[in-house]
């Protein structure tokens, strides 16, 4: 017999085999936030029994009844009140709840689209991005199957109400619903795998993760506890909203203050420096990580304490590499480089990734008198063979920044040192960052 | 309601209102409008209560008394009115089939 219904399952108990005839109906007094017992139920349910009618197990408003006289008179008789009462206990409630959804997801889109045009490099080539870009679609299209489908199911009601006739079967989108569930857990799955080595970041996720359950857990235990002191609805939902805020903000405040206090810890980072040193009362980290152009490639130079970075990142559609080589703090008047190298996988995005790296420069030029402007001006691409070479003017002055650019690649590089490079030295940035 | 609130009343409605023409428990009405009509029509609970509570909204009956769970009804002017509306209506209904189907010959 069933005994209860769950949020994921019903629970069903052991009992005599009968011959039992089932009914749903809605209670549109009882609702997620509404007191309980809801006002007026236990006249409802007297109404019920006096029909025959048992209550097997409800869940807010739904109600589930079992009778065992077969010939007992349905629950529902009238089709205009059914109807009515429909729309008032789980119609108007769900429309609200898709819409609020639709709107959370369509400002979701909006940001991330505004993301794709202002930082589209690092969009297209993050995979956490594009997970969230693959999170909004499924949920858009259960929104507006869910309202498309109550809607035509309400044309069709309120037609056989009008004829006296029975209320059609009110079909929920369980299958896309179940789609979406997968397809966010496969999202999960694929976010944590996507943070990288670092065991701080994965534990800092992990960590995230408890406190959404601890919320999810206070806010619905502060609800389940203001639903048994009577509470009005418009207060249990107030408070619960207002726990869950709170929750919320103290959890960034608390991030963003842990991560101030701790500018550079050493657990978030996803590689171990191979050594530290101390300079300016500071502890600074020195890397080694391989990367394809080094200043020895292109400068003579005897010097061994050099820290090199590289950090690529991954995704079906561009592949972004930043690499920096930097001499120790303190030790003076040594070149230094830095360079990022984009690979665009899909070809009608590289114009998009081009027109990035034109508008980072341009940035300031709105507050700035023209002759002030960072501009990118085009130079012979033929030493550095490449297919067209931008080169960084600041004030009118060429400064040591480029932005080399091949077929599906592009490389933004600044050598900070005096001398502007050599044909030679333009060959070897050309052919390494092409080959990398 | 599908064809407007209360512009037409459906069967159930109709009983229900014309039980509560003397004050009456809320589980009494089924029984009566069953008894009344010959088992012809048949209110469910969940239509009766759903109906009542549109009335009390609407003012067509009041609430006259609750001891426990049992809450008891009567209705009101305006609940009077909208039967009487209702019994015009069904009257003119016959009248007009009535005079239509012997100007033109009877019914088929």
């Amino acid at each position: 017999m069933l005994d209860r219904l769950g949020t994921w399952s019903w629970h069903y108990r052991r009992t005599e085999p009968k011959q039992l005839r089932f009914a749903v109906t809605f209670f549109a007094g009882a609702g997620r936030f509404s007191p309980v017992p809801a006002a007026g139920l236990d006249t409802f349910q007297d109404y019920c029994a006096q029909a025959g009618w048992h209550r097997a197990a409800s869940s807010d408003q739904v109600q589930v009844f079992y009778s065992e006289d077969p010939d007992a008179v349905p629950i529902d008789t009238d089709p205009a009140a059914e109807l009515e009462n429909i729309r008032r206990s789980i119609g108007k409630p769900m429309v609200h709840s898709y819409i609020a959804l639709l709107l959370i997801i369509l400002l979701y889109m909006a940001m991330n689209f505004r993301s794709l045009l202002t930082d589209t490099v690092n969009t297209l080539s993050n995979p956490a991005s594009l997970l969230s870009f693959a999170g909004e679609l499924p949920l858009l299209v259960l929104a507006v199957a869910s309202l498309t489908l109550y809607g035509r199911w309400l044309r069709k009601a309120k037609a056989a109400a009008e004829a006296n006739l029975p209320l059609p079967d009110l079909r929920s989108a369980r299958g896309l619903s179940i789609l979406c569930l997968v397809w966010a857990g496969l999202l999960m799955v694929g976010a944590l795998a996507s943070l990288g080595d670092s065991t701080g970041i994965v534990l800092l996720t992990i960590g995230m993760l408890l406190f959404f359950a601890l919320t999810w857990f206070l806010a619905n235990t502060a609800r389940k506890a203001m639903q048994g002191l009577r509470f009005p609805r418009w207060a249990n939902l107030l408070v619960t909203v207002g726990i869950i805020a709170a929750m919320m903000i103290g959890e960034f405040a608390g991030l963003l203050a842990f991560l101030l206090r701790t500018p550079s810890a050493v657990w978030l980072e996803d590689r171990p420096p191979v050594e530290t040193y101390t300079a300016h009362g500071m502890t600074w980290s020195v890397y080694a990580d391989p990367i394809p152009l080094r200043v020895e490639d292109l400068i003579d130079i005897d010097y061994d304490g050099w820290s090199t970075e590289a950090d690529v990142e991954w995704s079906p559609l561009a592949t972004h590499g930043e690499y920096r080589q930097d001499a120790r703090l303190g030790d003076k008047d040594l070149p230094e480089l830095r360079y990022e190298i984009v690979t665009v996988k899909i070809p009608f995005l590289y114009d998009l990734c081009k027109r990035d790296f034109i508008q980072w420069m341009e940035r300031y030029n709105d507050e700035l008198p023209e002759e002030d402007w960072d501009v990118y001006q085009p130079v012979d691409p033929a030493p550095w063979g490449a297919e067209e070479v931008f080169q960084r003017y600041s004030s009118g002055t060429p400064s040591r920044q480029y932005l080399l650019c091949w077929e599906d690649r592009m490389a933004e590089i600044w050598l900070f040192w005096d001398e502007a490079p050599t044909p030679d030295q333009m060959a070897v940035i050309g052919e390494k960052l092409l080959n990398a | 309601m599908a064809r407007g609130k209360f512009q037409t009343l459906t069967e159930q409605m109709f009983y229900i209102l014309l039980c509560l023409r003397q004050e009456r428990c809320g589980a009494d009405v089924m029984a009566w409008v069953a008894e009344a009509t010959g088992g012809r029509v048949a209110v469910g609970p969940g239509t009766l209560y759903n109906l009542l509570e549109q009335f009390l909204q609407a003012g067509y009956i009041r609430e006259t008394k609750v001891e426990g769970r049992k809450r008891s009804y009567v209705l009101t002017p305006a609940g009077q009115e909208a039967l009487e509306a209702e019994v015009r209506r069904l009257r003119q209904l016959t009248a007009d089939y009535e005079r239509l189907t012997e100007s033109e010959g009877g019914a088929p």
